[in-house]
Formats: structure tokens, C-alpha cells, sequence
């Protein structure tokens, strides 16, 4: 369906790829800000992919693969944006108590703050697996070619980052238990 | 301690925050993208349709090939003191023209002019420049060597973040260092020319995102293979050296259709060892 625009765009038809932005660009959003976290920082990436994928589009030789194309292009963005952003200051979140009795269907204050820690942890290779096999909902062989990485790394990077979220829940949930066990 | 399927607790925290980007945001994108040309991607002349006015450069420099251009017989270099100052060609970026065998040819389109001697078992071959005065060779066969000054080539293969501004101190250094994702074989020689095999991994960026607009004129992608010549040329009348760097490349992008290479790894010794500085 976008492989028309992507033709006419590759011919240098700047009203074309601008229909391509309005095609794919929510998506991008959606990918960038939770793969960095930061509204602002997702808004800067998907400009910047928007604006190199029309730089580099002479190079796609499949137009029918444009989508997982600039996903790639937009994960090395996010890379770059979350390396610089790791050399600022560490945002510190507030500790909230955790209900009880949530629904299975419902996160929890306590469950969106230990996930938000668990996930800024995360080396954003390991970020962007999860976002495009969770939200996506790439298979790992989707996600490994929309990412260009091998089968194998694709698998190990979704293996490592899911045991970590795991982890970050378990360990903040036993602090959290251990604290409410404290006399007061 | 919550008993709660992490997967699904995962699931629903991916599923929170915004997924509509901002008009704003389009708008910038659409002043960007009027600011600045797309990159004339290398391989693509192998898949686009030639443009008409790409089509009426490649007649002028046709014309200029036949009229305005020095062809220079075998054994006779640019030492020749009556010799007019040669030129393979002034063609607009893109514009190619023929080049025969047996004959020996000068470019001049960058820092460093040279000649070059195409032999007899070559096949049919055209050359054009790229954007800032490299030369590309397309043999007959497919695939393609190019010839540059190191002055408009990526600061890493594997990695880019700039464009070199200057042409690297140690050809070794600058593949070697350019990323564990690359792999770089054994030095091999070839008279004063060193060479390598290159392989780019698949953890090679097709683009980073620090590349300047103005970027290099090559990309490079991964999975792809190279043969990589560093050529000592020396300056004429300075008692000075430099080095050229050349690389060879398959029909493809992102090493599909590199079986070429042994075709135009053999063509590209041949080529690139004929060269010498010339004057301008």
C-alpha cells in the first residue's frame, strides 16, 4: 500500500514522502517514546529518522519493506538519544506502597513505578526488543529483521530483557513486602 | 511480593503513553526534507531509471569523452611535456561514460590527480564520478570500484558518525578501529598496495543518526563485502606521498549479490595497481 508513495519519494516527490510521515508516523511516535520514555526526546527521534529515511530512501531497494526499514533507521536514533540521555542526571521516581487485590488486568501505581525503573535499566537494544515483540507484537523473527540483528541475537536480547523486567518486579516487590513487614 | 503475570504487567505498561505524533512535528519534517537533497545512494544507478536530465548530462559527457578529453596510448604517461592537461571527464555527478580497454586514463577530480590504465582483458566498462570527486568504475559484469581521497568517506565503515576531513594516517588503524561489528582479514600486498577483505556484520548501522546531510559520498550496509586498497601515490614535485583509498563492491545492497567479487576483485588489482600521480 505505501510502496506507490515510497516510489514516487524515492524520485525526489517531496508531497509523496510527506504522505508517507502522515502513514507511519504515529507508530514511530509510539515506538520512540517507549523505547526513551520522554515525549519530548520520541519527538526529536521520529524527526530525526523522518528526515534521514528521506536522505537515505534512494538506497531502499524493496519498497514494499519501507516500514521495517525506517524502524531500523528509528532504533539507531533512539540508541544515540538514550546514550546522551544516559549521561544526565538519573530521574529519581517516588516509592509508592502497593495495593492489594488489583485486578490481573490493572497496573498498580507500585507496578507502573517498579516497571518504569525496570525498563530505564534496560540497555536500549534490550528496550527496543521488548517494544517491538510487546507492543508491536513482532514475532522474534519479525523483530529481528525490522532491527537487522540475527535470529539468535534477537532471541537473546528479548530473553535477557524479559528475565530483567522480571527481576525488577520481583526484587522491588520483595523490598516492598520486606518494608511493610517492618514494625513500625 | 505480587504474584501477577509479569508478561502481561509488561504487555499493559507498553500499552500506556502517546501514539499520535504531534503536527508539529510533520511540519518540521516537511521543512527538513525541503532543505535537503536526498543522498545519491551508491548501487542505486542499478535499479533507478535513469532521469532525463541525468540522460542529457551522460550525452554531454559523452560528447565530452569524445571531443574534450585526452586518451593517452599505452606507454605514453603524463610525463610527456606536449601532453594537454587530461581529464577522464567533467561529468555531472552520475553522468557515465565508456571507458576502453587498453587505454590509459587521468582523473583529475580529486586532491590528487592520477592516472590509470584499464588492460586488455577488461571487460566493457563505464565510469562516472560521485558527488565530491571519486571515481566509480561499473564493469560490464556488475559491481563497481571506486577511488577516493578519503576527504567525503565515513569516519568508521561500520559505525559513521562524521565525514573524514582528511585522509587517515594508518588504513589499517582506520578499518581495524572502526568496529568489533566489522571484520577485517589479513594485510595482503600487491606491489606497494595493501589490501583487505572486509566483511560488515549485522550489527553494522545502515545510519547513524550523527551523519551530517552533507555525509559521505558511500554508504555502507551491513552484511556487505569489500576489498578495501590503501594506494601510496606520490605528489609530483614535492618529494611528498598520500594515500588513495579504493574499494570494490557487489551488485546488491546489503551484500546480496557480492559473488560478483570475484570478478571485480581480480579487475580492481589489475586497475588500481596502474596507478600513478599525475599532474595537474
Amino acid at each position: 500500500m505505501l510502496a506507490p508513495l515510497v516510489d514516487r519519494a524515492q524520485q525526489g516527490d517531496e508531497e509523496a514522502f510527506v504522505a508517507l510521515t502522515q502513514a507511519v508516523g504515529d507508530r514511530c511516535m509510539a515506538i520512540a517514546f517507549r523505547i526513551l520514555r520522554d515525549a519530548s526526546l520520541a519527538e526529536d527521534a521520529v524527526q530525526m529518522a523522518l528526515t534521514a529515511a528521506w536522505r537515505e530512501l534512494p538506497a531502499l531497494r524493496d519498497h514494499d519493506r519501507f516500514e521495517p526499514w525506517l524502524h531500523r533507521i528509528l532504533a539507531n536514533v533512539c540508541y544515540a538519544e538514550a546514550k546522551r540521555r544516559r549521561r544526565m542526571p538519573v530521574e529519581m521516581l517516588a516509592v509508592v506502597p502497593d495495593e492489594l487485590h488489583t485486578p490481573d488486568d490493572t497496573l498498580t501505581v507500585n507496578d507502573r513505578d517498579q516497571l518504569e525503573r525496570g525498563f530505564r535499566r534496560l540497555p536500549p537494544e534490550q528496550r527496543a526488543v521488548l517494544v517491538f515483540h510487546h507492543y508491536l507484537g513482532l514475532t522474534v523473527a519479525e523483530l529481528a529483521e525490522h532491527l537487522a540483528i540475527p535470529l539468535g541475537t534477537a532471541k537473546s536480547r528479548l530473553r535477557y530483557a524479559t528475565l530483567a523486567m522480571r527481576g525488577a518486579l520481583e526484587a522491588d516487590a520483595r523490598v516492598a513486602a520486606t518494608s511493610r513487614e517492618r514494625p513500625a | 511480593m505480587t504474584t501477577r503475570d509479569p508478561e502481561l504487567l509488561l504487555d499493559l505498561f507498553l500499552e500506556e503513553g502517546p501514539a499520535v505524533l504531534p503536527d508539529r512535528v510533520l511540519d518540521a519534517v516537511r521543512d527538513d526534507i525541503h532543505r535537503q537533497r536526498q543522498r545519491t545512494a551508491f548501487g542505486s544507478w542499478r535499479v533507478k531509471t535513469m532521469r532525463t536530465y541525468i540522460a542529457a548530462a551522460a550525452v554531454v559527457a559523452v560528447v565530452a569523452l569524445g571531443g574534450g578529453l585526452l586518451l593517452l596510448s599505452r606507454g605514453l604517461g603524463p610525463t610527456v611535456g606536449t601532453t594537454p592537461s587530461p581529464t577522464l571527464t567533467p561529468t555531472p555527478a552520475e553522468a557515465a561514460g565508456s571507458v576502453k580497454a587498453q587505454t590509459t586514463y587521468v582523473w583529475s577530480r580529486l586532491s590528487v590527480p592520477f592516472t590509470f590504465y584499464l588492460p586488455a582483458s577488461a571487460p566493457a566498462v563505464n565510469a562516472d564520478a560521485l558527488g565530491r570527486g571519486g571515481l566509480r568504475l561499473k564493469p560490464a559484469f556488475g559491481g563497481a570500484i571506486t577511488v577516493h581521497d578519503a576527504e567525503s568517506l565515513p569516519d568508521d565503515l561500520c559505525h559513521p558518525t562524521k565525514v573524514m576531513t582528511q585522509a587517515p594516517r594508518s588504513i589499517e588503524a582506520y578499518l581495524t578501529q572502526s568496529s568489533p561489528d566489522m571484520s577485517v582479514a589479513p594485510t595482503q600486498q600487491l606491489g606497494n598496495i595493501r589490501f583487505w577483505d572486509v566483511t560488515l556484520g549485522r550489527g553494522c548501522s545502515i545510519l547513524e543518526p550523527d551523519v551530517p546531510s552533507a555525509g559521505p559520498e558511500i554508504i555502507f550496509s551491513p552484511g556487505e563485502h569489500h576489498r578495501v586498497y590503501a594506494i601510496p601515490i606520490a605528489l609530483p614535485g614535492s618529494g611528498n606521498s598520500t594515500t588513495l583509498i579504493a574499494f570494490t563492491w557487489g551488485t546488491g545492497y546489503a551484500g546480496q549479490g557480492d559473488e560478483v567479487l570475484q570478478q571485480v576483485n581480480p579487475l580492481a588489482n589489475t586497475v588500481l595497481e596502474s596507478i600513478q600521480a599525475a599532474a595537474r
